[in-house]
């Protein structure tokens, strides 16, 4: 039987209602990590989504759907997702529900005659087939999943008699009986606090879930992106993940399941011990990064949880103000250039790579952009610069 | 032919201490020499471990790697696992609970079951079954 599903990225679909029975199946607002939905990071060289939707592949669930909301239009990893085979459409907040329930009609009208809902901020891996069989034999429109934390954000909607595709409704009546709930007892990870990204990290690198990293295995437990820069001094310990393009300078010890996404720098002689470092970073030299999720220039202490921003860009910042360092990026990005050159600003941009104009060399429009929005001029915080450790 | 060379065990005595240390470095020349060098220290029997041993277990993974080779700790004694944790050098080693698990790892990586510890966490589980009372430092030496 043809299962498709549609991923939703945004707050919960019944979160309008207060009383409605979507919240029951969708508990929690979408946990946020640095400002994005613990979804859009990346995991060991792809987008947590990317690995949702791999999941759901494997599975073979489709026609697959993403339901985002606006906000999240413009980032990285919705507008890169034509290759996984999705049908996108980004609405407003307020309408994801119905952008949902429309999504399930075309799903019906392609074949489907159940549909997984769930909300793209856990990472499950699914057994269709037994949940399919379980929803089947309950003969309800609706069934929430849940595992032995509680629910797990995903439904199995379907109607076997009227052959509808419909999410529950917004208020459940009193007499409505409680639907069965289906247990599921494969790999989950509800990716609600900083520690629920590090144990996914930590179990795909020790196999314990069907994650794979994006690179080759270098040698046991190290995997390695082929544009990674090691130096020979650079000590990788097993499991560790580094990600594409990004650096090791000399006598660093990377160790004890730590991944270092794309586009990142280790500077001389820190230490990174059960850490995730996500793309773009910069860590400063003797360092002592440990139990941590860095992001640019903030730090996430897991055993803590405590947030710190730390304006020293000698300790921990960006390796690149832009979040794309292509040229047509660079000018999209850059508004004083867009401003200042409305109709030619390709062939300028492009000319900006060569010698003979400065006006328009990287180094300035490097700092235009800085300067302008990418990274503001941060407070000082009291003793940031003292301490080496962190 | 096998393009690595075997894996070479060493059975680490009791007491890792400035006089075994000595003698167990010039046990350790010939291996340090080879191309590639692939060593599992076997700690299952060590209870006392001091700052000379720590400078040991250094110099015999910087040694190694230079040469391009490999230094895993395996069966690490309560005490062992405690002053290796208090020091933070545990942490550049690979650590397995038994020899054979080190040994294998060399060719691939042993996945682990749901419930299993992190390997680095072994070093907390050995600290754990360590009960404070019992002296870290292991029993005195027999005079002579």
């Amino acid at each position: 039987m043809q299962v498709g599903a549609v991923l939703v990225l945004g707050g919960c679909i019944g979160n309008d209602v207060s009383q409605s029975s979507a919240r029951k199946y969708f508990p929690q607002p979408l946990p946020s990590f640095f400002g994005a939905p613990a979804a859009m990071l990346d995991l060991l060289g792809e987008p947590i989504l990317y690995r949702i939707i791999e999941s759901l592949h494997k599975s073979r669930v489709g026609p697959l759907f993403l339901i985002a909301d606006d906000i999240f239009a413009g980032h990285a990893a919705v507008k890169d997702i034509s290759r996984w085979r999705v049908h996108v459409r980004n609405v407003p907040g307020e309408e994801l529900r119905t952008a949902t329930q429309a999504a399930l009609t075309t799903c019906r009208e392609s074949g489907a005659r159940t549909a997984i809902v769930m909300q793209a901020s856990a990472y499950m891996e699914l057994d269709v087939a037994e949940m399919l069989a379980f929803h089947v034999a309950s003969g309800q429109p609706v069934t929430p999943v849940q595992d032995r934390g509680g629910p797990l954000g995903l439904m199995m909607v379907g109607n076997e008699s009227t052959g509808q595709l419909q999410l529950p409704e917004r208020r459940a009546s009193q007499s409505q009986p409680m639907p069965l709930e289906y247990t599921h007892r494969q790999y989950a990870n509800r990716l609600s606090t900083p520690l629920d990204l590090r144990r996914l990290a930590q179990d795909a690198l020790l196999q314990r879930c069907s994650i794979r990293p994006n690179g080759k295995e270098v040698k046991p437990g190290v995997w390695v992106a082929p544009s990674a820069r090691l130096h020979a001094r650079a000590r990788v310990v097993s499991p560790s993940y580094i990600g594409a393009h990004t650096r090791l300078r000399s006598g660093v010890v990377i160790t004890r399941g730590t991944n270092i996404e794309h586009h990142c720098e280790v500077d001389r002689s820190s230490v990174v011990e059960n850490a995730t470092i996500l793309p773009h970073t910069y860590l400063g030299s003797s360092l002592d990064i440990a139990h941590s999720i860095v992001n640019r220039n903030r730090m996430v202490d897991v055993r803590r949880a405590t947030e710190v921003e730390i304006s020293d860009r000698s300790l921990i910042g960006s390796t690149s103000p832009l979040p794309t360092t292509t040229p047509s990026a660079l000018a999209a990005k850059s508004l004083p250039l867009k401003d200042r050159l409305p109709r030619r600003t390709l062939s300028e941009v492009y000319s900006a790579f060569l010698p003979k104009r400065p006006f328009l060399s990287p180094a300035s429009m490097r700092f235009s952009y800085t300067a302008s929005e990418a990274e503001p001029e941060l407070g000082e915080l009291p003793g940031a610069g003292d301490s080496r450790t962190a | 032919m096998d393009p690595y060379p075997s894996v070479v065990v060493k059975s680490l005595t009791a007491r890792l201490d400035r006089n075994q240390v000595a003698a167990f470095r010039r046990g350790m020349q010939e291996l340090l020499r080879m191309d590639q060098p692939r060593v599992v220290f076997d700690f299952g029997s060590v209870t006392h471990l001091d700052s000379a041993g720590i400078d040991f277990l250094l110099n015999c993974l910087s040694a190694i790697v230079k040469r391009d080779g490999e230094l895993k700790l395996a069966a690490l004694s309560p005490q062992a696992a405690t002053v290796l944790e208090i020091t933070r050098v545990g942490r550049f080693f690979e650590v397995f609970p038994t020899v054979k698990d080190a040994v294998q790892s060399f060719d691939a990586c042993l996945p682990n079951t749901p419930n299993s510890p992190e390997p680095w966490d072994l070093f907390r589980a050995a600290s754990e079954t360590h009960r404070p009372s019992e002296d870290l430092t292991g029993p005195a030496p027999q005079q002579t």
